[in-house]
C-alpha cells in the first residue's frame, strides 16, 4: 500500500519488510485445508465464457418473484416503529426470544414434539448454525459421517474445522444405515471419536431423496447406541409438494441426540441470513457458550417476528410449494421430452434439485463443458462428494428454484444439445 | 418409535462430547437488572436513529429487493466495503479499495474471524493487562496461550512488550498482538504516537501480526486520536477492526476488518456462514449516504463528552478519597484505581446493595489481577442519573472502607 503523505521512517521500514513476506504462511492449518475450494464449488474449470447468455441452474436460491419484499418492508417498519428500541440494541447470544417462541410453536405444531424457545438458538443462516455447532462440539480429528453425495458447503465447513470425513452411500430411502454402523465401528476400532452423523433427511441436496421412516428409526438407534449426535440439516423440509416428509428425526428421538439446523433462507429469502440450531436446551446452552459474536442482528430478528406474527409464513409456504412443484414438473417434463436418452432421474417430492444420472458413457465434465457452449450452467456431481469422486455413475445437479419457467424449458433443450455434443466427443 | 434412546443422552453424555475448551469458558455478561447500570458498555438509547434506519431499509428493499434478499457473499456487500475503504483511505492516506475490507457481524465477530484464521491450539497471543474480555474469551476458545503486557495510563508498556516478544516460548508460536489503541476497554487509555511507532516496529521485527481493535470508532471526545497503528504500519502486517455499533446501533451487528488484500482473502476463507445479510448492509449504506451519519456522530460526541465530564465531576466530588482515575479522551469508560485496602469485588457487591452495577477489574485480566480496579460506564445514562449513581457508589465505597478499617 502506498501512502500519499510523507510516511515516517518506521512506516517505510515496516512496509518494506512486510511486503516481502508470504502472508499465507501466517494462517493456520485449517486455512490451508480449505483455501482451494469455495462454498459454491461447481467443479467448473475456470470463469464461464458462454457464447450466449447462459441459463444458470446453479444455486438453491428461492424464486425471485416469490420474495415477500412488500411484507418484509412493512414488517421492518413495524419493528422499528415501536416505542421500545430493542431492535437496535444487542439482542443477546440466543437471539430474540419472541422469534424463538414462534419457531417453537411451529415445530410443536408440525412435528408433534412439544418444544419451547429454550430449544432454539438463532444463527447466521443454517451455514452459521452448522459453524456454531462445530465450534461447540467438534475437536480437530473427530470423525463426521456424511452422505455420499452431500451439500458441498457443509463439507467445506467440516474440513475447515479439521474433522475427518467418512461418507456412506445412499439409496432411494436415504443414507444406508448398515454402512453407518460399519463406519462407526471402524473408527472406534482405531480409537477415533465419531462426533456427528450429518444428514439432509428431507429433500436432500443434491439428490432430492427423503429418508424413509424405517431408516430414520434405524439411524437413531445406531447413533444413540454409540453416543453420536445426528446432525439433521433441514433446510428444505417445509418445501414438500404433496405430503410432508416422515416424522422428523428430532421428534422421533424425543429430542435426544439430534441437533437440527433450520433456516428462513429457502422458505423466505437467502439474504436474511437468519437460521437456527434446534436441540435439547442443554445442547443449546453449550452452543451459546461458544458464541463470540455478541449475537446476530436484533433488527432482522424483530423484522422476522413481525412478519411471522399474523400467519403470513403459512400462506407464503403454500404459494412456494405450488411454485416449486410446477417448476419441478416443467423441468422434468422438458427433460423427458428433449433429453431422455442421455439421462435418468427420479422426480423429487420436494426441495429445489434434480439429480441426473448420465447415460451412454457420458461424463459430467464433458456435459458441463458442452453446456457452457450451449448456454446452460450447472455443477457436476463430484463437487458433492467429500473425496471429489462421483459414485454410482456420472451425475449433474440442476437447481430449478431460481430459474423462470420459460428458461427451465429452454435449459432442457440446451442440455439435450450439450449431451448430444458431448456424446459426439466435441 | 419403540425403544426410545432417551436413556443414552444424559447431561453428562453431552458434557463428555464437548470440545474440551467449552467447559472452561464463562458465559458472557448481560445487562444488569439494577436501577443504575454502570456495567454494560452500551450506547445511549434515546439517540438511536430508528426513524432514519426504517427509511434506509425501505429504500434498500425498494431499489433492488432481489439483491437485498439474496446471498451477498462471504466478504459482504461490495459498495459498503468500498464506502469503508474510502473512509479509511481518507483518514490514513493509504490507497484502499473494497478488496481491503471484509464485513463482519460487529468487531467481536471480526476478532473471532481473525482468531479462526491465525490461531491454532497452543499458539500465543499478546493481550494487554487489562484487556477486553470478549477478546480474551475468543482467543482462549481457539486454545491460544495468552501473554499479558501491562498497561499504564498511556496503554501498553513498550519495554514489557519488547520483553514478551524476546521471550516468546519455542513451543508456542507468537501469532498476534491484540491492542485497542484508542479508548481501550476497560482502561480508557489511548496509545501515544511514539508507542504506536514502537509497537509497529517491534511486531514487524518479530514477524507478529497486529490486531488493532477500533471498537470505539468515532467516539472522539478530545478531537481526533493519534495516527492509527494501521497508518503507521503503512497498512502491512496489521488488521484493523471497526464497527457501526457505537455510532449507529449495536443491534445492527455490522462491523469490519480492514487489511491488505492477501489478509482479507485469508479471512474470507474462514467464513463458514455464507456472509451476513445484504439487506442489513444495504440498509447501513443507505443510511450512511443519507447524510444522517456525520451529524449523528457530532451529536453523540457532545452527548458522551457531557456524560464523561458530569461523571468525572461526580467522582471527584463524592468518591475522591477512595478512587483515582485519568480522564479518557474518548470511548465509554472510567477505569478507577481503588485506594489501597479496597477490594474490587467487595466494592462491586456493596454497590449492588446501593442499586448500582459496576464491573470489578479482575474480569479484564487473562491471569489474576485488577483487584484494585473498577470499570464504570458513563455512556448509557444521562448526567443527572450518573450523578445519582455515583453518589450511591460513594456510599458503597465508604461502607467497604469502614469495614476495612
Amino acid at each position: 500500500m502506498t501512502n500519499g503523505r510523507s510516511s515516517s521512517d518506521v512506516t517505510k521500514e515496516v512496509t518494506g519488510l512486510w511486503s516481502g513476506r508470504d502472508i499465507a504462511s501466517f494462517a493456520n492449518e485449517s486455512v490451508k485445508a480449505i483455501s482451494a475450494g469455495t462454498a459454491t464449488d461447481w467443479g467448473l474449470a475456470s470463469a464461464i465464457e458462454s457464447p450466449i447468455l447462459p441459463i444458470t441452474l446453479g444455486g438453491g436460491i428461492p424464486d425471485p418473484g416469490t420474495l415477500p419484499r412488500d411484507e418484509l418492508r412493512d414488517a421492518n417498519a413495524r419493528a422499528l416503529a415501536v416505542a421500545d428500541d430493542a431492535p437496535l440494541r444487542y439482542g443477546g447470544a440466543m437471539g430474540l426470544e419472541r422469534l424463538r417462541a414462534q419457531l417453537a410453536k411451529r415445530y410443536t405444531r408440525d412435528r408433534g414434539l412439544p418444544v419451547d424457545a429454550s430449544h432454539f438458538i438463532l444463527e447466521n443462516g443454517s451455514a452459521g448454525a452448522i459453524d456454531a455447532v462445530c465450534a461447540a462440539l467438534l475437536n480437530a480429528r473427530d470423525v463426521i459421517i456424511v452422505e455420499a453425495p452431500t451439500f458441498s458447503g457443509t463439507l467445506r465447513t467440516f474440513r475447515g474445522k479439521g474433522a475427518e470425513i467418512v461418507s456412506v452411500d445412499m439409496d432411494d430411502d436415504g443414507m444406508i444405515t448398515e454402512q453407518v454402523e460399519q463406519a462407526i465401528e471402524t473408527a472406534e476400532a482405531v480409537g477415533k471419536r465419531v462426533k456427528f452423523i450429518y444428514t439432509i433427511s428431507n429433500f436432500h441436496n443434491p439428490t432430492g431423496i427423503t429418508m424413509s421412516l424405517q431408516r430414520r428409526e434405524e439411524l437413531l438407534r445406531i447413533a444413540s447406541q454409540h453416543s453420536v449426535f445426528v446432525l439433521d440439516d433441514d433446510a428444505y423440509g417445509e418445501i414438500h409438494y404433496d405430503e410432508p416428509p416422515p416424522t422428523a428425526l428430532s421428534a422421533l428421538s424425543g429430542g435426544y441426540g439430534v441437533i437440527t439446523v433450520g433456516t428462513f433462507s429457502k422458505v423466505i429469502a437467502t439474504g436474511l441470513r437468519v437460521g437456527w440450531v434446534h436441540a435439547r436446551p442443554e445442547v443449546i446452552e453449550v452452543v451459546a457458550r461458544m458464541r463470540m459474536d455478541m449475537g446476530n442482528s436484533a433488527l432482522l430478528h424483530n423484522m422476522l417476528a413481525e412478519y411471522l406474527d399474523d400467519g403470513r409464513l403459512d400462506d407464503h409456504l403454500d404459494q412456494m410449494r405450488a411454485v416449486y412443484a410446477e417448476k419441478m414438473d416443467t423441468l422434468s417434463s422438458a427433460l423427458t421430452e428433449f433429453a431422455e436418452p442421455y439421462l435418468t432421474f427420479t422426480r423429487p417430492k420436494g426441495g429445489f434439485f434434480l439429480w441426473l444420472t448420465l447415460q451412454d458413457g457420458l461424463t459430467a465434465a464433458a456435459v458441463q463443458r458442452a453446456g457452457i457452449q450451449e448456454g446452460v450452467v450447472f455443477p457436476v456431481g463430484r463437487a458433492f462428494f467429500h473425496d471429489r469422486e462421483d459414485r454410482g455413475g456420472e451425475h449433474i445437479r440442476l437447481a430449478y428454484s431460481w430459474t423462470s419457467m420459460d428458461d427451465l424449458r429452454e435449459s432442457a433443450e440446451r442440455l439435450a444439445r450439450a449431451c448430444a455434443r458431448a456424446a459426439e466427443g466435441e | 418409535m419403540t425403544g426410545s434412546p432417551d436413556s443414552a443422552w444424559s447431561a453428562e453424555d453431552i458434557e463428555r462430547l464437548l470440545a474440551p475448551i467449552v467447559r472452561e469458558l464463562p458465559q458472557p455478561t448481560s445487562l444488569s437488572p439494577l436501577p443504575f447500570d454502570l456495567n454494560a458498555g452500551v450506547p445511549d438509547r434515546a439517540t438511536l436513529p430508528a426513524e432514519e434506519l426504517a427509511q434506509a431499509a425501505r429504500r434498500a428493499l425498494t431499489v433492488d429487493p432481489a439483491g437485498a434478499l439474496t446471498y451477498g457473499g462471504s466478504l459482504g456487500y461490495e459498495p459498503l466495503r468500498a464506502w469503508i475503504a474510502d473512509q479509511q483511505a481518507l483518514e490514513t492516506g493509504l490507497t484502499l479499495d473494497a478488496t481491503n475490507v471484509t464485513l463482519t457481524a460487529g468487531s467481536a465477530h471480526a476478532i473471532n474471524n481473525i482468531a479462526a484464521t491465525f490461531i491454532a491450539p497452543g499458539d500465543a497471543v499478546i493481550v494487554g493487562a487489562p484487556s477486553y474480555p470478549g477478546a480474551i474469551r475468543t482467543f482462549r476458545a481457539r486454545g491460544a496461550q495468552l501473554i499479558e503486557v501491562p498497561q499504564d495510563d498511556d496503554g501498553l508498556q513498550m519495554d514489557a512488550l519488547a520483553a514478551a516478544l524476546e521471550q516468546q516460548p519455542a513451543d508456542a508460536p507468537l501469532k498476534l498482538i491484540y491492542v485497542t489503541a484508542n479508548y481501550d476497554n476497560p482502561s480508557g487509555s489511548t496509545l501515544p504516537l511514539e508507542r504506536r511507532s514502537e509497537l509497529v516496529r517491534l511486531a514487524c521485527e518479530h514477524h507478529v501480526l497486529v490486531v488493532e481493535d477500533d471498537a470505539y470508532t468515532g467516539i472522539d471526545l478530545e478531537g481526533p486520536p493519534p495516527t492509527s497503528l494501521f497508518e503507521v504500519a503503512g497498512g502491512e502486517g496489521i488488521m484493523r477492526c471497526g464497527t457501526f455499533s457505537k455510532t449507529i446501533a449495536t443491534g445492527l451487528r455490522v462491523g469490519w476488518t480492514v487489511a491488505s488484500s492477501p489478509l482479507i482473502e485469508l479471512l474470507g476463507f474462514m467464513r463458514f456462514d455464507n456472509g451476513a445479510s445484504p439487506l442489513l448492509h444495504r440498509t447501513v449504506l443507505e443510511y450512511l449516504e443519507s447524510g444522517a451519519h456525520a451529524p449523528q456522530i457530532e451529536r453523540l460526541r457532545a452527548l458522551y463528552r457531557e456524560r464523561r465530564d458530569a461523571s468525572a465531576a461526580a467522582l471527584h466530588e463524592f468518591c475522591e478519597p477512595y478512587v483515582t482515575f485519568r480522564l479518557p479522551s474518548g470511548g465509554f469508560f472510567h477505569w478507577l484505581t481503588l485506594r489501597e485496602g479496597l477490594d474490587a469485588h467487595d466494592v462491586a457487591a456493596a454497590a449492588t446493595e446501593q442499586g448500582v452495577a459496576v464491573t470489578p477489574g479482575p474480569g479484564y485480566y487473562a491471569t489474576p489481577g485488577g483487584h484494585d480496579r473498577i470499570r464504570l460506564v458513563y455512556s448509557a445514562l444521562p448526567p443527572e442519573e450518573l450523578t445519582e449513581a455515583i453518589k450511591r457508589f460513594a456510599l458503597a465505597l465508604e461502607s467497604v472502607a469502614s469495614r476495612a478499617n
